[in-house]
């Protein structure tokens, strides 16, 4: 029997938007004021020169110098530079990886379920923890890699404590806590796939790459997407490892952004300029999100 | 009136006049219980006053045996005085911020481990309670006990604009740690300048597996304590008393050669090594000579941390034939402006300072007391082998740098020593960098 659509008379529309307008109103003023009043509190503060020992006292006006600050400060640009390439290798690398676990685990038949808790299981761990395992591991005197490589006769590698290295141990770190994510995202995405496409697509003769590419890849864009949007962000404000295992250095190797605007603001106290690098990175990550979630929006994963 | 209504009221102003008593001698602090500042000690060498009921909070960083050392000193002057202290100990990293604003808004805290880098800050704040007066105090105070009972250097870092704000302790300095069965073997005199240093390390280094001189290299200040030791042993330093930046070319250039030369004789991860790590590398046999400060050096000394123990000797650092020199690390102690104890505060500052409660942390924690009679105590300093050096350490010094501005310049000092180890700067572009830092340092 054809269901026959039936048009709500436009007095209910406009009720009903009212209803949902003053259900949503309670929410959207708690959110304006967790997130907008204390972003604009702390541009409003990065208008001054201060340290933390003003917070309750007066301030000096500085007018617009924290924010030219930023154009001539040397530190930032190492900054940025290590912070985008963290960020991109990191997602790269873990997308990649984490795909190709996913396919492997979406293979298997037995023991599924114990693979999926036991790949599960560094991103349990918190990061400042995975930090310390790490730093006793790749330690180059006493880690256990060390060890290992004395045992070959090869001289343990400094890691944390090279300029070229520190970030690529990092980005170690991050990659083996976080692709976890990605394959549990892209797993979940795969088992969503109806597997009449695949077994049709097979008996048509396509091979196990042309299933791939032409069935399991197109149907995890929104996945895809979302994984990327989430890795960005968070890869985007790392601190806590960087934090734990060099603290920016040697020099200025693996400073990143959050690092460096906490190091201003709680080790320099410098701060009205630590609220403009604050400001810095929340503008810069909401305009990446924002690609992101225009991506995801042409997808239809969101509502228009 | 009958007599039992005379006695009670007789008895009732009394009481209320020993209240107003208490309260006045208390310098209008917290009310309640038995509270007499002056009150003797309750045994010889104990805390002098009665606070009974009251209860402070100790703000320091957590870093073992000194913080359960002090839990167990507080503990001790709570029975002694009727007190109680608690303690709010967090990481070093987080003290200063922790600090400023719990202190910037409602208070909270009574007795504070400042360290001089953000000493400068709190008292020019007025975040700080001058602690002169009770020292001049004969009623508060052993007999014989004044300003004049601690070491003068240590004692003038916790003044501001004349006023004494903090009580030292917690003293100690760079310095060399080498391993006296090595030396002897390779034939090599214990090492006096900085140039005997690395070429015994050159000669002692891959020998046996073993490098030849661990140091710190992480940017944790480590590396700052060790330069201003070698700008010191050259009459050179960050800044003079304007404050104005004094830092010489040839003195930062001999600190940044010598990091170079001596990272070639390092274990590896020099740049990701702090003073601990050092001493760690000495202790376990991976390093013939170790330079780091005196409360890590003391992990030689430990069974449970060193496989050496007993290896060692210790000896100031000195450029060429100048005079041995080190930097003068300590803690202060203050009382916050806005305790309601500060007498209680005071009685424990003062206990704890003395010679006697610093005795029992110095063997474990290889600190040193800031009283002159520390230094002369036989029992003492025969447990602590590396007190003669850093005696003599302590004839030349400079203090830590106690500016506001200056852990942003200790960081980029750093980051200049780390930039020409790696090989990224030379050495005149790092001491440019070095003395840019100091600008900033001093506000220049």
């Amino acid at each position: 029997m054809r269901r026959v659509a039936r048009r709500r008379p436009p007095v209910v529309r406009r009720s009903r938007a009212g209803l949902g307008l003053a259900m949503l109103t309670p929410a959207a003023i708690l959110l304006a004021a967790l997130i907008l009043v204390p972003v604009c509190y702390s541009a409003y503060l990065a208008l001054y020169r201060w340290q933390l020992i003003d917070i309750n006292g007066p301030k000096a006006f500085a007018g617009l110098a924290n924010f030219t600050q930023l154009f001539h400060d040397a530190t930032l640009r190492d900054a940025v530079r290590n912070t985008v390439v963290y960020v991109v290798i990191c997602v790269t690398v873990e997308l990649v990886l984490g795909f190709a676990v996913a396919v492997a685990l979406y293979d298997i038949t037995k023991g599924r379920r114990l693979a999926n808790s036991l790949i599960l299981l560094p991103m349990i761990v918190t990061p400042v923890v995975t930090a310390l395992l790490w730093r006793y591991l790749l330690d180059p005197q006493f880690g256990l890699v060390s060890q290992v490589l004395a045992a070959f006769g090869r001289p343990g590698i400094d890691w944390f404590g090279s300029t070229s290295l520190a970030l690529p141990g990092l980005m170690l770190i991050d990659v083996w806590q976080w692709t976890p994510f990605v394959v549990l995202v892209l797993h979940a995405g795969m088992l969503a796939i109806p597997e009449e496409r695949l077994e049709a697509a097979a008996v048509d003769g396509a091979g196990r790459v042309r299933r791939l590419r032409h069935i399991v890849a197109p149907a995890l864009v929104p996945q895809i997407l979302l994984v990327l949007l989430f890795r960005t962000m968070d890869t985007y404000r790392i601190f806590d490892t960087v934090y734990v295992l060099t603290k920016g250095g040697p020099g200025d190797s693996t400073t990143t952004l959050g690092l460096y605007a906490y190091r201003t603001g709680f080790s320099f106290m410098n701060m009205g300029y630590a609220m403009v690098l604050s400001l810095f990175i929340l503008i810069t990550i909401s305009v990446i999100s924002v690609f992101y979630l225009v991506l995801l929006r042409r997808r239809g994963v969101l509502r228009k | 009136m009958t007599p039992d209504r005379r006695q009670f009221l007789a008895g009732a102003a009394g009481l209320s006049i020993l209240a107003l008593a208490g309260c006045a001698s208390s310098g209008g602090t917290a009310a309640g219980g038995n509270i007499q500042p002056s009150a003797a000690p309750r045994a010889p060498g104990g805390p002098y006053g009665k606070f009974t009921g009251q209860k402070l909070v100790l703000s320091r960083w957590s870093g073992d045996p000194w913080t359960s050392e002090q839990q167990s000193a507080a503990a001790q002057w709570g029975k002694d005085t009727g007190g109680s202290i608690s303690f709010d100990a967090v990481p070093y990293e987080n003290l200063r911020d922790k600090q400023t604003l719990t202190l910037s808004g409602a208070g909270g805290y009574d007795i504070l481990y400042v360290h001089p880098s953000w000493f400068g800050e709190f008292a020019k704040g007025g975040l700080l309670a001058p602690v002169g007066g009770y020292l001049g105090d004969p009623s508060r105070n052993p007999p014989g006990f004044s300003a004049a009972s601690y070491l003068p250097a240590p004692l003038a870092q916790g003044k501001y604009n004349g006023t004494l704000y903090g009580l030292p302790d917690f003293i100690s300095t760079v310095l060399l740690a080498y391993r006296k069965d090595l030396l002897q073997q390779a034939g090599i005199n214990p090492p006096v300048t900085l140039d005997d240093v690395l070429a015994a390390a050159a000669k002692l280094n891959g020998k046996n597996g073993m490098a030849g001189l661990a140091l710190p290299g992480a940017k944790t200040g480590g590396v700052s304590d060790v330069v201003s030791t070698i700008l010191t042993a050259q009459g050179n330093w960050w800044y003079n008393s304007v404050p104005k930046d004094t830092l010489s070319d040839p003195a930062a250039s001999t600190a940044v050669q010598f990091y170079m030369t001596a990272a070639k004789y390092a274990p590896p991860g020099l740049l990701s090594a702090a003073v601990d790590d050092a001493a760690t590398s000495g202790a376990q046999g991976k390093a013939a000579m170790v330079i780091s400060t005196s409360p890590s050096l003391q992990a030689l000394q430990d069974p449970s941390k060193s496989s050496t123990v007993g290896k060692w000797g210790y000896a100031p650092l000195a450029v060429a034939s100048g005079k041995p020199s080190g930097e003068l690390v300590y803690w202060l102690w203050c009382i916050s402006a806005k305790s309601a104890s500060k007498d209680a505060a005071y009685s424990f500052l003062q206990w704890y300072t003395n010679t006697q409660q610093q005795a029992l942390i110095a063997v474990q924690g290889g600190t040193a007391g800031g009283t002159k009679s520390f230094y002369t105590d036989r029992a003492l300093t025969a447990k602590l082998p590396f007190l003669p050096a850093l005696n003599q350490a302590l004839t030349n010094t400079n203090p830590q740098p106690n500016l506001p501005n200056w852990p942003q310049a200790q960081d980029a000092i750093e980051t200049a020593v780390q930039n020409a180890v790696s090989g990224k700067q030379g050495v005149s572009s790092a001491v440019a960098a070095m003395q840019s830092a100091v600008q900033t340092g001093v506000g220049s």
